[in-house]
């Protein structure tokens, strides 16, 4: 047993020496390997202070209610706080690395080493996460805490429910990360779960605007709405938390509850929160093991992922045959690829949110009646710009797809061209969404004005797009967007590329702001906006040429970057 | 002799590392001309030299008449290729694949529609042709990689390795097609490091080694260059291969 974990414990480790080393040493992967080692530097000089920091403020804490002279409220709270925290990141994160799974399953399944043993490891392991292990020291210090007070009764139940909580954590880690996997076999299902998660999440996240302001408005009588009197503070009631049935059933307030019994009095006895804790370990431990007996049973079987087999042959107005083909190939890799799903479909929730949030707390003045397409501009604005890092690789994410363009006829300004097209037909979904939300919140306002919208947002688009192409071309980086953890645009184009996109929505959309601002006058702000787009084009004509002709000198660099060579 | 590619001391480095020194190749049309070599002898840099992949760093080729480097779509017309890597869209169905090649060879709908058709039932394609290329097996991907290359029916196919990781029934039915391509008139340059395929398939060979192309000519001409010696036996003399240095294992045993 020691001895297979110590081979464990070497190969985990070479594995993350391995992870930190580049295959070539030129000026991109030097880059790219230090900033590597940057996120895990400031990782580390982040969470290690804090886990000290836990771990002091859990041993003076504990000390101090068994002596009675510190208040266990704030610590309950921190404590409740920081674990949810925890279990979150330990429950989602295997869905957000796109399965989590161990790739060695089939390797590991090989050894002679027995399923019992490497379940075991798997479980152990997951006590390794960063989150957990910040979270350990606290834990632990918090019942010696309570035993230098004096309290040994209290500190045995404090202990054993740190025994619980982690072994609770570790097999929530282990669910999730082997139920994920189990789920990433259907690829399909994988994908749609992740971009559900991650559309929960982003929406999540303005959930407490909203709550919190309908919270206020509740509690607000209509005179004093009427009168205007301020609005409370939003308080978030996290001790309500505890009192619901369904947040019984978490381990972090479980944990909380067989300190607080522990704490409260000596009649009271912590047991039955304790035995929670470990049937809930006990219940995520067997769904982890199912899932590892599955994984196990058929390490390398995957679901193929079926598509509808279209295969248009449209040609698209205005364009040639062969850029009007790698404009719908760009599209569907956008349509098909997890990070294109993710960037058109969240890109349009900030707008659904903040619509919704004005219709409980309208725009002041003028705004008010144009609040539709004060939404639409800023939806339409948000969407383009998360779409910069395809913008800023929008060749090398072809991968091996890019050489097949280079093996056929395909001649580099309809390469250009129709990369363009595709990448504007991608980014035309989170712009019309954004356009429907707002329209369907806040239907208000001129249709001339509505139409400047997507008017203005094609002529920052257009203009924008030579220089997207050029930095694509003269700094491509190996960007999978079939997975989330394949890479990334080169971050000098993505900024380069999202300055140039503000800079062209800020003169194209301002343009047609300014004129209607100061005009009022929605048809003179469509006009303006139509303008734009003429002069956008123009600026397309004179940039595509330039490109194409840096294109066609870097054809060799781009296909061997763009399949990570 | 009319020929369908030739090169005049064409040249490749890589930095100080020179991968393909100065070769002469002279390939026939209507050949199926085998490129043979040793690992890292310089088969697949020649290939993308000659597909437009890379430009070369000296020499001159002329394919189908043409000077690839001058005129590069008007050669890709003209040509289907395979490369080492099969070079596909993940993220497309073999049909979506051949759709795109077609488009862009300027085809018009009903004609890629139906050699579409025609080539994924050859290749055994059409029942999984709603799958992406992402969930094929390699020799599902080499299938369709060889009919996208077949789609725009091209005069010159070049085929880089096409049997490599691929099983006994879709070799057999590359091979057929193979075959059935140099009837009809096509040249093929083939490139492998497998003797018994360019052996069976090939009726002109080159021998390429450390860069250098050792011998050309058609294959039953190398055989009897040298009576009773088999093909293996001339290839391992010309790139120097020294075939009884394998060390002895003790430690194995039955």
């Amino acid at each position: 047993m020691i001895r297979i974990l110590r081979a464990f414990a070497v190969f985990r480790w070479r594995l993350f020496i391995n992870s930190l080393r580049g295959r070539r040493r030129d000026s991109l992967e030097q880059i790219s390997r230090i900033s590597r080692l940057l996120v895990i530097a400031i990782v580390s000089s982040t969470l290690v202070p804090a886990s000290i920091l836990f771990a002091f403020l859990a041993i003076v804490g504990g000390r101090g209610l068994a002596q009675g002279t510190a208040s266990a409220l704030p610590l309950l709270m921190g404590a409740r706080g920081a674990l949810f925290m925890v279990m979150l990141f330990v429950a989602i994160s295997p869905i957000l690395r796109f399965g989590g799974i161990p790739s060695s399953v089939t390797r590991l399944a090989l050894l002679p080493i027995s399923r019992r043993v490497l379940f075991g490891m798997e479980i152990v392991s997951q006590l390794a996460d960063p989150w957990i292990l910040a979270l350990t020291p606290a834990l632990l210090a918090f019942p010696a805490g309570l035993a230098a007070g004096g309290d040994a009764r209290a500190a045995c139940w404090a202990l054993l429910a740190a025994l619980g909580i982690l072994g609770a954590l570790a097999t929530l880690g282990s669910a999730a990360s082997l139920l994920g996997a189990l789920l990433f076999r259907n690829r399909r299902l994988g994908e749609y779960t992740m971009i559900v998660v991650l559309v929960a999440i982003m929406a999540g996240a303005y959930v407490p605007m909203l709550f919190g302001r309908n919270a206020a408005s509740r509690g607000r009588s209509s005179t004093e709405r009427a009168a205007g009197a301020p609005r409370p503070g939003i308080t978030i009631p996290l001790s309500s938390l505890s009192s619901s049935r369904w947040a019984r059933l978490l381990p972090s307030e479980a944990y909380v509850r067989a300190l607080e019994d522990a704490l409260r009095s000596r009649t009271e006895s912590p047991a039955l929160p304790l035995a929670s804790l470990a049937g809930l370990a006990v219940v995520l431990g067997g769904a982890a093991r199912w899932a590892f007996g599955r994984l196990f049973d058929a390490p390398g079987e995957r679901r193929n992922r079926a598509t509808r087999a279209t295969a248009a042959i449209r040609a698209i107005p205005g364009v040639t045959p062969a850029a009007s083909a790698v404009a719908w190939t760009t599209m569907r890799l956008m349509l098909r690829s997890v990070r294109g799903r993710v960037m058109i479909f969240t890109a349009p929730i900030p707008v659904l949110m903040i619509g919704l949030y004005w219709r409980t707390t309208p725009l002041a003045g003028s705004h008010a009646s144009i609040a539709g397409v004060i939404g639409a501009a800023l939806g339409t604005t948000m969407s383009l710009l998360a779409l910069q890092s395809v913008l800023a690789d929008q060749f090398a994410i072809d991968r091996a797809g890019l050489t097949l363009t280079f093996l056929t006829p395909v001649a580099d300004r309809d390469l250009v061209a129709g990369k363009a097209v595709g990448c504007g037909l991608a980014a035309a979904i989170p712009v019309s969404l954004s356009i429907l939300f707002s329209a369907a919140l806040h239907p208000g306002g001129s249709l001339l004005l509505w139409a400047a919208v997507p008017v203005a947002a094609t002529a920052a688009f257009v203009a924008q797009s030579p220089v997207a192409a050029f930095l694509s071309a003269a700094f491509p980086a190996s960007y999978d967007l079939m997975t989330l953890k394949g890479g990334n645009a080169h971050p000098l184009a993505a900024i380069l590329c999202s300055l140039s996109t503000a800079l062209s929505l800020g003169v194209f959309g301002g343009l047609g702001a300014l004129v209607y601002v100061l005009m009022d006058s929605p048809v003179l702000a469509l006009c303006a906006a139509g303008g734009g787009l003429a002069l956008a084009c123009g600026i397309a004509w004179l940039g595509y040429p330039t490109v194409a002709r840096v294109i066609g000198r870097r054809r060799e660099n781009l296909a061997m970057i763009a399949q990570g060579r | 002799m009319d020929l369908a590619l030739t090169t005049t001391g064409l040249r490749r480095t890589f930095g100080d590392f020179v991968a393909v020194d100065g070769i002469d190749l002279a390939v026939p049309k209507g050949s199926l001309y085998g490129f043979l070599g040793p690992n890292g002898a310089g088969k697949s840099t020649t290939i993308k030299c000659l597909t437009g992949l890379l430009r070369p760093s000296g020499g001159q080729m002329r394919i189908l008449g043409l000077d690839p480097v001058e005129s590069p779509e008007a050669v890709k017309r003209q040509v289907g290729v395979v490369p080492e890597d099969l070079a596909l869209f993940e993220h497309l169905t073999a049909k979506e694949t051949l759709a795109f090649v077609g488009q862009v060879h300027g085809l018009d709908r009903e004609t890629i529609r139906s050699r579409t058709a025609e080539l994924l039932a050859l290749m055994d394609l059409d029942a999984t042709s709603g799958q992406l290329v992402a969930d094929y097996s390699h020799g599902m991907r080499t299938k369709t990689s060889l009919a996208a290359a077949l789609l725009p029916a091209p005069k010159l196919l070049f085929l880089d390795e096409p049997f490599e990781g691929i099983d006994a029934i879709a070799s057999r039915q590359i091979k057929d097609l193979l075959h059935a391509f140099v009837l009809r008139g096509g040249t093929i340059f083939l490139t492998s490091h497998i003797l018994e395929v360019v052996e069976r398939l090939c009726d002109q060979i080159g021998i390429i080694h450390k860069g250098r192309l050792v011998a050309q000519g058609p294959i039953e001409a190398l055989r009897t260059g040298i009576a009773g010696e088999t093909l293996e036996a001339r290839f391992l003399k010309l790139v120097g291969a020294d075939a009884g240095g394998a060390s002895t294992l003790e430690w194995l045993s039955g």
